[in-house]
């Protein structure tokens, strides 16, 4: 409790506060620009992040993160184009409800559907984290290594593209980790005579490449943002009392959501759009009116908008309790925190629980300032979508730049930005999971460290399997592989057929 | 070359090819155990095995479920753009050495928007890129002087 306390303390100071009132509306801003994701959001905060301290950065990134997360919503209702993947369930039914003349209703049921899962995602993050935490500090090697192999087969496997090359995302990532010193005997590899690369490539300049400058590129090549025309809209206010009126309506439908988007959000690499679309795939499913989904109902709105937001607190929780990313953001967290020489795992609520504790509330504190800022800036962020891409992107390349040199005050992490930018870049265009990339290059160490500790300590490889959590997750990795497998082939199948047709 | 996806495999073959190449540069001691080639020679052989796998896939199932999306002359174009970006950014680097931050940011910014920009007035494209260039002072502001960070000044 007192630890409790002594985090409220911290995340109460206004310099705090205030970092998370501007991360809400930076992400809020990005959040509604179509083609600009969240991760790319939370990448560009990061340079900033590591300047301040530890909690500071946290909450800052908390900030873009919840507010990118319900940003997404405004271009999904009025102009039916999610502006983040993980709004684009939300668009089936808050797009057709904003064209029957109710624009402001989609909005804040949208909008209250985010508060409240981001709320009970919390609220089994607290709840949560400690307990898994406490499981996981008998793990020895063997079951860190197995855990590391299950989070890259999943972020693999449920990522984007094939099966195959999330694995080689995922595995090249590790790779480009392996880069620097090595762990055990210090020795150089890949240095390619560089002394900058004696500690390997540096986290942020890859994280920002490959997510923001990579992305916003890949943007430019895609071409033509539609803006919305706010002229032709009617309201987008609506009243308050009718909006929780209509949530409480449905409230089995909130909590069953948001259970669902933790749940998915605590899987490695399943993510808020997973969650997104599942919720409202179940929503439908079990509602007596399923054939009314699609074409305006609040259901459809409150299932897809209480799942993504609440599957943000589903990530942190292996995050944070586990030191394994359940998603790109939740990577770029531990990436922050590993800036600052903090390790998240088992030790972390233990060892650091004022940072512990000041995240979690960071987390509650920043969807309180999502929903307010949302409901009295609605007007102002949907001018945000007309700002043109030839101003934008000269902007966001800069503060990459800037960011990335900030990081050791040097321009060789800027040549690391432009090597990243092109390489993930190259990888998108042909169609290799990000996501599975950076999660590779953030535990390749890990899991180098791991392997090597658990094969000095006893050289027989058996026990990876045969001790019972170790073998668990790989089987688990194993299964799914193999799901991954049985849905390539299923997709296969249909695109023969449709051919065929 | 058939498609995107053999492509693809090929390079990673190379890379992970040219990569393993590398690893016997790395000095390996008997008293090391493992070692410190054996982390990445895992990693590069498994990742030419999926690469080779992937090569092997797209043999066997031809482009029929491989979506072959067709670029259209303005995306080709644009994706040249993309291209020239990197160029461009890469000579920023090379010349904030010389120019300093300050200057070879401005110089980036004003060929990224003859680049992208839209074809208008005189007056109006200035009026926008004085916007940007104030967009970059705020920015530099705010990392010099309140995140402290010396940017590279240049031989000015």
């Amino acid at each position: 409790m007192e630890n409790v306390l002594l985090s409220l303390q911290e995340v109460l100071q206004w310099q705090t506060l205030l970092l998370m009132f501007i991360g809400v509306c930076v992400g809020i801003v990005l959040g509604c620009i179509p083609g600009f994701t969240m991760t790319m959001a939370v990448a560009l905060t990061l340079p900033f992040s590591f300047t301040l301290d530890p909690l500071q950065g946290i909450s800052l990134m908390m900030g873009v993160w919840i507010g990118g997360a319900s940003g997404g919503l405004i271009s999904a209702c009025l102009l039916g184009i999610p502006g983040t993947p993980s709004a684009m369930a939300t668009t089936f039914d808050a797009y057709p409800m904003a064209r029957n003349g109710q624009p402001g209703r989609a909005l804040a049921i949208g909008l209250w559907s985010s508060f409240f899962g981001a709320l009970i995602g919390g609220v089994i993050l607290v709840v949560a984290s400690p307990f898994l935490a406490a499981w996981a500090v008998n793990f020895g090697p063997w079951e860190f290594f197995s855990l590391m192999v299950f989070g890259l087969t999943a972020i693999a496997s449920l990522g984007q593209g094939y099966l195959i090359k999330g694995l080689i995302a995922g595995l090249f990532g590790m790779f480009i980790g392996t880069f620097g010193l090595d762990p055990v005997t210090n020795t150089e590899r890949f240095t390619f005579g560089f002394v900058e690369m004696y500690n390997g490539f540096d986290f942020l300049p890859i994280l920002i490449g490959v997510f923001a400058f990579s992305q916003l590129l890949s943007e430019l090549k895609q071409g033509a943002r539609q803006s919305v025309d706010f002229g032709e809209q009617k309201s987008v206010s609506y009243p308050i009392g009718k909006t929780i009126k209509e949530m409480f309506s449905s409230s089995i439908n909130v909590v069953r959501s948001s259970i669902i988007g933790t749940i998915v959000g605590i899987l490695p690499g399943a993510g808020s759009s997973i969650a997104n679309i599942l919720s409202y795939d179940v929503a439908k499913k079990v509602s007596k009116n399923s054939r009314e989904f699609g074409t305006g109902k609040k259901d459809g709105i409150i299932a897809g908008e209480s799942a993504n937001n609440s599957s943000e607190g589903g990530a942190l929780i292996p995050t944070l309790a586990l030191g394994i990313p359940g998603s790109a953001v939740t990577a770029m967290m531990l990436g922050a925190l590993l800036i600052h020489g903090i390790q998240p795992g088992p030790y972390f609520i233990i060892s650091e629980p004022v940072l512990a504790y000041g995240i979690f509330l960071s987390f509650f504190i920043s969807a309180i300032f999502m929903l307010l800022i949302q409901s009295f800036g609605i007007r102002l962020f949907l001018r945000v979508n007309d700002i043109p891409l030839h101003i934008l992107l000269p902007v966001v390349i800069v503060l990459c730049a800037l960011g990335s040199f900030a990081i050791n005050n040097r321009m060789f992490d800027v040549g690391v930005l432009l090597l990243f930018g092109v390489l993930g870049y190259l990888m998108k265009h042909f169609g290799f999971s990000l996501p599975a990339f950076v999660l590779g290059v953030i535990l390749g160490p890990l899991t180098e460290q791991n392997l090597l500790r658990a094969l000095n300590t006893s050289p027989d490889i058996s026990l990876f399997f045969t001790r019972p959590i170790s073998g668990v997750l790989l089987t688990l990795a194993i299964l799914s592989l193999i799901y991954a497998i049985v849905s390539e082939v299923k997709y296969s199948k249909q695109m023969a057929q449709a051919k065929q047709e | 070359m058939k498609n995107k996806e053999q492509l693809a495999a090929l390079i990673v073959l190379a890379v992970a090819g040219i990569f393993y190449y590398f690893t016997f540069n790395i000095p390996a001691r008997e008293e090391d155990g493992l070692g410190p080639t054996f982390f990445p020679r895992l990693l590069l052989i498994m990742i030419g095995a999926l690469a080779i796998l992937s090569l092997i896939r797209s043999f066997v199932t031809p482009t029929k479920e491989m979506k072959k999306e067709e670029e259209t002359a303005e995306q080709k174009k644009r994706g040249k753009s993309v291209w020239i970006i990197f160029v461009l950014f890469g000579v920023f680097i090379l010349l904030v050495d010389f120019l300093g931050f300050t200057l070879s940011a401005v110089l980036f910014i004003i060929a990224v928007y003859l680049l992208i920009g839209p074809s208008q007035s005189w007056k109006r494209s200035a009026r926008t890129l004085g916007i940007l260039i104030v967009i970059l002072f705020v920015l530099q502001f705010v990392f010099q002087n309140i995140l402290e960070v010396p940017l590279p000044s240049g031989i000015f």
